[in-house]
């Protein structure tokens, strides 16, 4: 088994909840209940889920932005929250991130080259000027954008060049792990392959391990090696993407991908159904039984008194369901 | 034979920038017949916006349609705007993408819901109310968890867009748009919300144009495709023929470029993974649109002549009842099936 770039034990993350008055007690929100997932160096996890699941808040966790309740996130062998102020800036060469909005994630005031160039300058201080010139020529080169770009504002460019800006940005400290939330779903279609060809390319040739988080089930089945189903805060189904995808055994991961329309399947064929559609919410705090048993559609007795633990399907594939 | 619903002919929609002009839509030509099923699809900047906006009469003061827009045999470039006001809601509706911004914050969904049935109808409060009541019910908000009183921020995404659904049904309009209801949800409300579309087209025989990226969706939902780039229709046809052939090579790519399960090669072990089919470049931006093929600088297929004339929307196959057409001096032969 090689090497474990980041693995995270039992992240708990919870948000306080407004108070409907000053007297009344404090509640919060359990949005994460007990994360573990595991990336192995120069592999790709693939996060999934609805809005609302936590794959957001579990990429800020990562990232060191927002400090879980509980658990731990290991990065490349730290625990990133036991560090110092001067630990965490060391480790955070090491791992980068890429966000969803190519528009908004760029300073439209700073040029490419002062963009670029902001993770050495405040990460790598005292990096002198020659030194800096090299590393912006080389990311950019590396996403196949021309040097000249380097004195262009970000208004000048378009949305996949925008976001092949933002991924040049996440190389330039040289990390080992790049976290990208939604990377690729501000971009229409034919950019959107553009931009995830380069990312593969990337990722091959400089050996990053990507935790690569996406609601479109056909952009983490292109890129990734390994997918975590997440369902209300937990993960509910972990494996390879193929098989996951093509054979999933926990009901919400078959609900998801049956939901996806496909071309060439005809015109829809459903059960029509009188029962109004409902949607599982957040529990306060933990509850008793599985969090999809609302809606689930194999619910036995058993589902309502006990919560479900992760069950292998195979050494490498486990699923959150008493039926898996 | 009856004449279409809708019939654009040779329609352009013009910009005015300063002094240039320039078009961001180029002679369209489609029809849409009652009870049919129409969908649009492009990427943005294809122009497929502009062409519902054009048929609601909403486009941007700086914008003016050229050409033939009829509407039920109505030219509705002639129309004055209180003959629109009649028009908008009653004989068409549209839903919108972003079901937060389209509904307004500070009215009840009750009030929203009743508002076209008393200004169109001149129904009284109490009837335009019921009638929202059943409405609710109708795209599935049931009482009493969905109560009239209710505004727009007590819902979820997929809660409103019903709202909004049930909005554009009130009056039961000739012609439904669709400028992708679904995008901003999440796969399994998308579902539920094409299931409660495809339901209310069944059961009214309104028209349906439906306006997407997603080449799913539209395979699902409609009868007609057309696949827009650059402000034209480059490929158009029954949905089954155009997806079994994909004629146009930009069609094509689009498929390609898309990760569908269909369109993703199987991985095998010990391999690396397979990429994507990128289609190179970008769209050109609509002031500098070329005066040949605008797919040729991104075409693989591209030849002398693509780059000498812009190829006009010309049949393909006459087999079936449904022409097929292409905007390709070079179509491509059928696909070998996925």
């Amino acid at each position: 088994m090689s090497e474990v770039i980041l693995k995270t034990t039992d992240l708990v993350r919870e948000y306080p909840m407004p108070r409907p008055s000053i007297f009344s007690k404090q509640t919060s929100l359990r949005v994460l209940h007990g994360v573990s997932i595991e990336l192995a160096a120069g592999r790709s996890l693939g996060i999934v889920g609805e809005s609302g699941s936590g794959k957001s808040t579990l990429a800020r966790a990562v990232m060191g932005l927002e400090r879980p309740q509980s658990g731990e996130v290991n990065i490349a062998g730290s625990n990133i929250y036991a560090l110092d102020r001067a630990g965490l800036r060391e480790a955070r060469k090491g791992f980068q991130a890429i966000f969803q909005d190519p528009y908004g994630s760029l300073d439209p005031r700073h040029t490419v080259r002062t963009i670029i160039s902001e993770p050495i300058v405040s990460l790598e201080r005292g990096i002198a000027t020659p030194e800096r010139n090299r590393r912006i020529a080389e990311v950019l080169e590396a996403v196949g954008l021309p040097i000249a770009s380097a004195d262009k504002y970000p208004h000048e460019f378009s949305g996949g060049q925008r976001q092949r800006i933002a991924i040049a940005r996440a190389l330039i400290t040289r990390p080992a792990l790049i976290v990208a939330d939604e990377p690729v779903s501000a971009l229409d279609v034919s950019i959107q392959a553009q931009v995830l060809n380069l990312m593969m390319d990337l990722q091959e040739r400089l050996g990053l391990s990507y935790l690569f988080i996406s609601h479109d089930l056909g952009v983490v089945r292109a890129i990734t090696d390994r997918v975590a189903v997440m369902h209300l805060g937990r993960i509910v189904e972990e494996g390879p993407t193929g098989a996951v995808f093509d054979n999933p055994r926990h009901p919400y991961t078959q609900a998801l991908v049956a939901a996806v329309p496909k071309p060439f399947s005809g015109r829809r064929k459903r059960v029509r159904s009188d029962a109004p559609p409902q949607t599982p919410v957040h529990t306060a705090t933990t509850a008793v039984g599985c969090a999809y048993a609302a809606v689930c559609p194999l619910r036995q007795e058993i589902c309502l008194t006990q919560t479900p633990m992760a069950k292998p399907v195979t050494p490498a594939w486990s699923a959150r369901c008493h039926f898996a | 034979m009856t004449r279409p619903l809708l019939q654009m002919t040779g329609m352009s929609v013009e910009l005015s920038a300063g002094p240039s002009r320039v078009d961001i839509i180029s002679d369209v030509d489609l029809e849409l017949n009652r009870g049919e099923r129409l969908g649009i699809v492009g990427e943005s900047g294809s122009g497929k916006s502009m062409t519902a906006l054009a048929v609601m009469g909403l486009l941007p003061e700086r914008m003016r349609v050229r050409g033939e827009l009829l509407f039920d045999g109505r030219n509705l470039a002639g129309l004055s705007e209180a003959e629109y006001c009649g028009y908008r809601g009653r004989r068409a509706a549209m839903i919108f993408q972003e079901p937060m911004t389209a509904l307004n914050p500070v009215k009840s969904i009750g009030a929203q819901i009743a508002e076209g049935r008393r200004l169109h109808l001149g129904e009284s409060k109490t009837d335009a109310e019921n009638k929202a009541r059943a409405l609710l019910d109708r795209v599935g908000l049931p009482a009493p968890r969905f109560d009239l009183d209710l505004y727009p921020h007590q819902l979820s995404g997929g809660q409103r867009q019903r709202v909004m659904i049930a909005m554009a049904i009130a009056c039961e309009p000739d012609l439904l748009i669709a400028d992708e209801p679904t995008t901003a949800l999440d796969v399994t409300v998308q579902a539920q919300i094409l299931d409660l579309i495809d339901d209310l087209i069944e059961d009214t025989g309104t028209a349906l144009m439906l306006i997407t990226h997603d080449l799913g969706v539209v395979s699902e939902m409609t009868d007609r495709i057309a696949v827009m780039y650059a402000g034209r229709i480059i490929e158009t046809g029954r949905t089954d023929d155009v997806f079994a052939r994909m004629a146009h090579p930009y069609a094509r790519g689009l498929f390609a470029a898309s990760p569908h399960g269909a369109a993703l090669q199987p991985r095998r072990e010990g391999e690396g993974r397979p990429r994507l089919n990128a289609i190179p470049g970008i769209v050109p931006d609509p002031f500098s649109r070329p005066t040949h093929c605008s797919f040729a600088e991104r075409c693989s297929f591209a030849e002398a002549d693509c780059r000498r004339a812009i190829p006009p929307l010309d049949l393909i196959n006459t087999e079936g009842h449904a022409p097929h057409r292409a905007a390709c001096f070079h179509p491509r032969e059928r696909m070998v099936a996925p």
